[in-house]
Parts: C-alpha cells; structure tokens; sequence
C-alpha cells in the first residue's frame, strides 16, 4: 500500500525533524552561540536532511500536516543557519572602524554641495549683518538668539562667551533637543523631496552663523566667539553638513535612480546614507558633552582654538584614512 | 492559516529551481505571500505579516520600554524630590534618547530579526530578497523609525525652535510626511514601511511548529477502486482537517459520512453493514489517501472531485 510508503517515510525521518526543532527552538530563544560543539556540528546535517524531507513530502505526501510542518521547520531553520554573523557589538565596531567613514567617502560630492552652501551661507549672514545689523532678526530665531543680539554690548556678549552658569548635565540635555539635532536630521528627511530643500536649511544655518559672528566681531570679540563656537562647533557643523549631504544624496538617488529603478536605488543609498546619519547623531552627542563640559572647565581663547584645531584634524583623518586599507564593506547583502 | 491550494501544494512538475538566489517574487497565490530559493536550492514560501500583526508587536515593544523606564522615571522624580531637578529631568531624557533608539535595534540583532513584541506575535522581520539577514539592514530598518516617527512629532510641535520663519508650512508639511509615510505599508503589497524599504527587509509570519499525529484507517472497512476514483487532493485535505478536530461534531460526521457514501454509491440499503461514521472516515481517509499518492506516484494529480486527472490538466 502506498500510504504504508509515506507512512514509513515520516516514521523514518520523524526523529531527525524533532532534533531538529528543538535546536531551532534554542536558538531562537538563545542565540546560536548558546549550542554545543556536537549539536553546532549536527546542525547543517539536520537541516539539509528537512530540505530533503520537504522536497520528497511536496512530491509525494498528501498527508499535509507533515507538509506544513516540515515548510515552517525549514522556514525557521534557515533563519536560524542564515541569521546575522555578528552581535551588535561587533557590528558597533565595524560600524566606527569603516563603515561610516566609508559611507561619507562615498558621498563626497552631496556632502561638498552641502558643505558649500554652509560655508556661503555663513560668508553672507556675515556680510549682510555687519553691513545692516538688523539682517540679525531675519536669521535668527528669539529662542536661539536670547539676549543678544546687534545692540549688545560688549560686556553683555563676553559674559556669555565665557560665564556659561548652569551648564554641565543641563547643557547636555537641551542639545538631545536641540537646534542643530533636529536640523541635521530634518536635513536629511528632507531630500526625500529631493535635496533642495536640504541646501536651503543648510544655506539658512550658515546664514545664522554669519549673523551671530558679525554681531561679535562689531565688539571686537570676533575670535572669542570663534573660539567659543568651535570646540563643540567642529563635530557639530560636521554633522549638520553630513546629514544635509545624506539628505542632497537621497534627492539624487529619487532624481537620477539608475537602472535599477527607484526602489532599489533607495535602499541601496539608503543604506549608505543611513550609516552618515547615524554617525552624525554620535558626533552630535560628542559635540553635547563638549558644549556641556568642555565649555565651562576651559575658559582660556587659546586652549579652545587648539582643542577645536585637534578636533578638526582627527575627524578629518578619520573621515579621510579609516577604513581604506580594508575591501570596501559592501552595500547590499546580494 | 488559510487554506490556498498553491501555498500547500507547490506544483510537483514544478521541481527545484535551479539558480541559487534570485529576487523573491510574489508567489502565484497573491502579493502577500513571497518566494525564496534557499542556496541549497530548494523555494520555501513566506506569509507577509499581516499590519493589525505589527502593531500588536509594537505595542507589546512599547510596553516593554516603558516598563524599562519605570525605575527611570522614579529615580528622576526621586532626584527631582531631592533638589536636584535638572538632573533628574537629563537622566530622563537620555535614558528615553537611548533605550527608544537602541532597543529595537539591539533587540532585532540579538533576536535574529525580532524583538521580543515581534517573537510574541510570531512574526520577524527578514531580508527581502531571501539573503541572510546583516545587522546592517537591521540598523537600518529601525534608525529610520525616528524619521518616521521621532522627526515629524518634533517638527509638529516645536518647530520654531530651529527654524524662526515659516513654521506653519513645517508644520502642515510634516503632518505630511506622517501622513505619506503611513500610506507607504498600505500601499505595497509586501506591506513595507519606510524603514524596510532602507533595509531592504520585509515582516513575515513565522507558523508555529506543531507535527500532528497521523490520521489512520482502522482497516475495518474496504473499498473498491472506483469508489476511491470520485474525490482529489482538495477533498482528502477537507477531511483531513475534519479529523482532526480535536472535538468532532457528532453531527457534521454523520453529515459528512453521509455524503460520501452517496458520492462514492456506497451501499446504504437496509441491509447493508453499516460502520460507525468515525470509523468509516478514517478508513475512508486512509484508502483514498493511498489511492491518490499512488497516483500521484505516477505523475497524475487529481486536484479535485471535478478534475478529471486525466494527465490532461495540471
């Protein structure tokens, strides 16, 4: 009888399934690292043996409780074998060693775009504001500005340049809900609607940095607040600029999609782009603790402008070298 | 899970495929279920979640963070008791900053594509085009949940803080983007959102793993070859499933024994021996059963009571 034939087969397998299961069971619950030497080594055999199983049941069972299970074994048992190689940790590190800076290399253009229309941007809220100082309100907001603004006096801005009361803890918490996090990370959404907007916001900040540097530079404290800005400014701007050249890549990638089509083309940038602004957010809470710490425990021009000088140097070697030595990490798993 | 006769019975003519990955595709049965060829070669199919699915997983993740942040939050109002309020209020904002971002992702990859909301609901999340899940795409997919959700909220509700013109444009414009994003999973097939279309992932149904015990004939009752030629696979599964109610009722045997018999013109006159119901579809299921996988054997699938399994079709 034929169902004696299927039969058998099911009572021949049956125990190799039921291994099986148990170990996907544990590691699904905990991990692959949690199994022994002699149940890692039985595994593969395992699960090729359901491969197996589930290509003869599909032939010839009609018996489908047994095809279902064996197709939600399989299922179950190539996530298990086929999951991801590394913890978190390891990809943590992966990640800082040669993924970002990577990803950054490889957007270089947007992030230059970005970077320009920064840079001009701060060069014109200079000039306009230190020609007509009312140009200040136009570029900056009441909340950001405080007290200052272009009739202050010199004392006025010396006090904050140097007498940062309340700062520590306090300084690092309004940075997670700050101004430039939110405008590095709505720089970036916004090249969904294709980049321009991105240059805009990043053309807007240059101009509110222009302005503010214009006002300090009336009451001959140009350097000062130079050497106030940057320490923390460094990492900051950078981040800006990263996430406004992630957000001018993005727009690129909907605009100019490539053989591949849009879809693709936006996870495969998305990818990349992902891992800029991720790391923007890390430099964003770098530059937090400087803003909080450094701030108020260096109070001395000098020291601040060669921290922020070290600063600059070691992200742009980091940016620039690392990870070059290494084969690229690939963008997509296919 | 439903019954669709694809899902269950890929088409034995079908074979294995040759190439060892290619882009999932959806399969014959509809968009929600998807395609993948194993690198040994071998396609398994795959549910797409269902969304009332994902956000009862979410919901579950949701709990769990605030359950994390209670003892957060009693130490900040604790510190805020004590005077020192400000750092009460900046524990605070960090530990929500960092477990919201990290959880999801940090669960994901020590959970093989499911956080604890997602393993409950039995559902995870796996790369859409059958390849093996990196850690990358998982960042990915759960970095972009502050775009989705993080980013527009914070527009909506403070949006002068960075930018001092135009804040009711913003704020229409990231009403907006909440809008558009949450149009984005009702729209594909697959059921993506934003953040799996970065990572290149999609949420499938994982089935529970539950091997039944086979259903056998007693072999008190015998039937003829042409008795056995009236049903096909599709009827032998319906009444595979009857018998496998755990509490059959009394009635629908009789009803469903009764018509068979007339199917198959079992002798059902006053004098004709008659099986107890449950029994006689046992035997019935188990004959049938060995009759079709012989011929099935040889090639011929009888699909159904109507398909004439002639070799013509199928």
């Amino acid at each position: 009888m034929a169902a004696s034939r299927t039969t058998r087969f099911r009572e021949e397998r049956e125990a190799g399934w039921k291994r099986l299961a148990k170990l996907v069971e544990q590691i699904e619950r905990q991990g692959v690292r949690s199994l022994s030497e002699e149940q890692a080594i039985a595994l593969p055999g395992l699960y090729r043996g359901a491969l197996s199983s589930l290509s003869v049941a599909r032939s010839i069972s009609l018996d489908s409780s047994v095809r279902r299970y064996l197709e939600s074994l399989t299922l179950r048992a190539y996530y298990c074998i086929y999951g991801p190689k590394e913890s978190f940790i390891q990809a943590l590190a992966r990640f800082v060693r040669a993924d970002f800076p990577v990803a950054v290399r490889r957007s270089l253009g947007p992030v230059a775009l970005s970077a320009l229309a920064m840079i001009l941007g701060t060069v014109i809220g200079w000039w306009l504001t230190a020609t007509e100082p009312e140009w200040f309100y136009s570029f900056v907001g009441a909340e950001l500005a405080g007290d200052r603004g272009p009739g202050s006096s010199r004392e006025s801005l010396r006090k904050v340049l140097y007498d940062e009361s309340g700062g520590g803890l306090t300084g690092f918490a309004t940075f997670l809900l700050s101004h430039n996090t939110a405008v590095g990370i709505l720089s970036f959404a916004l090249g969904f609607a294709l980049g321009v907007p991105s240059l805009v916001l990043m053309f807007s900040n240059g101009l509110m940095l222009g302005a503010f540097a214009a006002i300090h530079e009336r009451v001959g404290l140009a350097l000062d607040f130079w050497a106030w800005v940057l320490p923390h400014g460094v990492p900051e701007l950078s981040a800006i600029v990263l996430c406004g050249g992630a957000g001018v890549a993005m727009g690129r990638a909907l605009l100019v999609p490539g053989p591949h089509g849009r879809l693709s083309r936006l996870a495969l940038e998305g990818r990349d782009v992902g891992r800029i602004v991720v790391g923007s957010v890390v430099l964003f809470v770098i530059a937090g603790l400087i803003e909080g710490y450094f701030r108020q425990l260096v109070t001395d021009r000098t020291t601040r402008l060669v921290v922020a000088g070290v600063n600059a140097v070691l992200l742009a070697t980091w940016l620039g070298v690392a990870g070059r030595s290494r084969r690229a990490p690939e963008r997509a798993s296919a | 899970m439903a019954r669709r006769r694809g899902a269950l019975a890929p088409s034995a003519g079908e074979g294995i495929r040759v190439t060892a990955r290619r882009a999932s595709r959806p399969a014959d049965d509809g968009p929600r279920t998807v395609r993948l060829v194993t690198p040994e070669g071998i396609p398994l199919d795959l549910t797409v979640a269902e969304l009332g699915t994902r956000i009862a997983a979410l919901a579950i993740d949701l709990l769990i963070i605030l359950v994390v942040m209670v003892p957060v939050i009693l130490a900040s109002i604790w510190l805020g008791l004590m005077g020192a309020g400000e750092m009460g209020s900046t524990l605070l904002a960090l530990a929500l900053f960092f477990v919201r971002t990290f959880y999801f992702a940090w669960s994901e990859i020590r959970g093989g594509g499911a956080t604890p909301g997602k393993r409950r609901m039995g559902i995870r999340a796996v790369d859409f085009r059958g390849g093996p899940l990196t850690t990358d795409a998982l960042f990915a997919r759960n970095l972009t949940r502050e775009l989705e959700i993080f980013l527009p909220v914070w527009a909506a509700l403070a949006a002068e803080s960075f930018w001092p013109s135009a804040p009711t444009v913003l704020r229409l414009g990231s009403l907006a983007w909440v809008v558009a994003l949450l149009c984005v999973p009702l729209l594909d097939p697959q059921r993506r959102r934003l953040g799996d279309l970065v990572g290149g992932t999609i949420l499938i149904e994982i089935p529970p793993l539950a091997l039944e015990r086979e259903v056998r004939g007693v072999g008190e009752t015998q039937f003829s070859e042409a008795m056995l030629g009236h049903y096909g696979i599709y009827e032998l599964e319906t009444l595979e499933e009857i018998l496998r109610r755990p509490k059959s009722d009394r009635r629908l045997i009789n009803d469903v024994a009764g018509r068979i018999k007339k199917r198959i013109d079992w002798p059902i006159g006053p004098r004709d021996p008659q099986p107890d119901n449950a029994v006689f579809l046992r035997d019935f299921y188990s004959a049938q059963r060995a009759h079709l996988e012989n011929k099935v054997l040889f090639g011929v699938r009888k699909e159904d009571k109507h398909d004439p399994a002639d070799g013509a079709r199928g």
